[in-house]
């Protein structure tokens, strides 16, 4: 019990991420969490005019819901699978600037996933799985994107 | 199908939140070269697909389908290099790419919140300035 209540070790989060890949081809679907940010702005904001946004957002149910499953497994986890010693966000963000730091950095991934039509499970789960050369293009400026913003950060003194 | 991907999402957002995938100081280790543990699953995982997805296509043909099994593909744009780029820098900022954001909220930390938001408001960002940018 004690092993279940602290963090998961590499081998074995790993593979069962891996899993899935199979698993949603099997059962029809693809493996890719950021186009349900496009599914719920479809839902929730105007799309006049925004042909992006002008489709059946029906055809999709299956993914918000899924994606709604992500919600229910961090309450899950933090209330009956954790002994504390799993810490996500620092303290020092749990402020008003905090947040807006947080806002600026959540715009970035909103706007980089959609312009590059996927995000960690998308291309570099899901696509690298496939052999996509693409995939691969996109995993390594995912890290080059953070290493830079590493370097910015730096420069700036660990503001972030 | 929606209560079963509501279960697997479910148990994917579990697995995110104990294997520390959620975790910002997790992420920072990892783009700090501090830590090998993210690329260690990040690597199995994608070992793991390669090889289930290589034995899926070889037992599809011996298998009476309707409808062949669709394979994940990518095709390739300048947006896979502009916004890679921008989606790295806003994972560093936030330790969080976007299954992680929704974990992070189920998990109660509220300025979470305001990731998420800011990643709708990002995708619809895009969503009017599309026909503008290279593609």
């Amino acid at each position: 019990m004690k092993s279940i209540l602290q963090p998961w070790p590499w081998w074995v989060t790993g593979p069962l991420i891996g899993l899935f890949v199979p698993l949603m081809v099997v059962l029809g679907k693809k493996l890719g969490i950021s186009s349900n940010l496009k599914h719920a702005c479809a839902m929730l904001l105007p799309t006049r005019n925004v042909s992006y946004l002008q489709y059946s957002v029906k055809d999709f149910v299956w993914s918000l819901w899924f994606f709604a499953g992500l919600f229910a497994g961090g309450l899950v986890g933090q209330a009956f699978l954790s002994d504390g010693s799993v810490a996500l966000l620092p303290v020092s963000l749990f402020s008003v600037r905090g947040a807006s730091i947080l806002f600026v950095g959540g715009l970035l991934v909103g706007f980089g996933t959609r312009y590059a039509e996927g995000c960690t499970s998308g291309h570099s789960i899901s696509g690298l799985s496939n052999l996509q050369k693409p995939a691969l293009i996109a995993t390594l400026c995912f890290f080059a994107g953070g290493l830079v913003m590493r370097g910015v950060d730096a420069i700036l003194g660990g503001v972030l | 199908m929606n209560a079963l991907q509501f279960i697997l999402g479910g148990l994917f957002g579990l697995i995110l939140f104990k294997g520390q995938v959620a975790s910002l100081p997790k992420i920072r280790a990892m783009f700090g070269f501090r830590e090998p543990d993210l690329y260690l699953i990040i690597g199995s995982a994608v070992a793991v697909g390669i090889f289930s997805l290589q034995i899926l296509k070889r037992v599809e043909r011996h298998l009476p389908l309707k409808t062949p099994f669709h394979y994940p593909e990518k095709e390739m744009t300048k947006g896979v290099i502009i916004g890679g780029l921008c989606f790295g820098m806003g994972w560093y900022i936030t330790g969080a790419c976007p299954g992680p954001i929704a974990v992070q909220v189920g998990a109660g930390d509220w300025p979470a919140w305001a990731t998420l938001a800011g990643a709708v408001l990002g995708t619809y960002l895009y969503a009017r300035l599309k026909h503008r940018l290279p593609h």
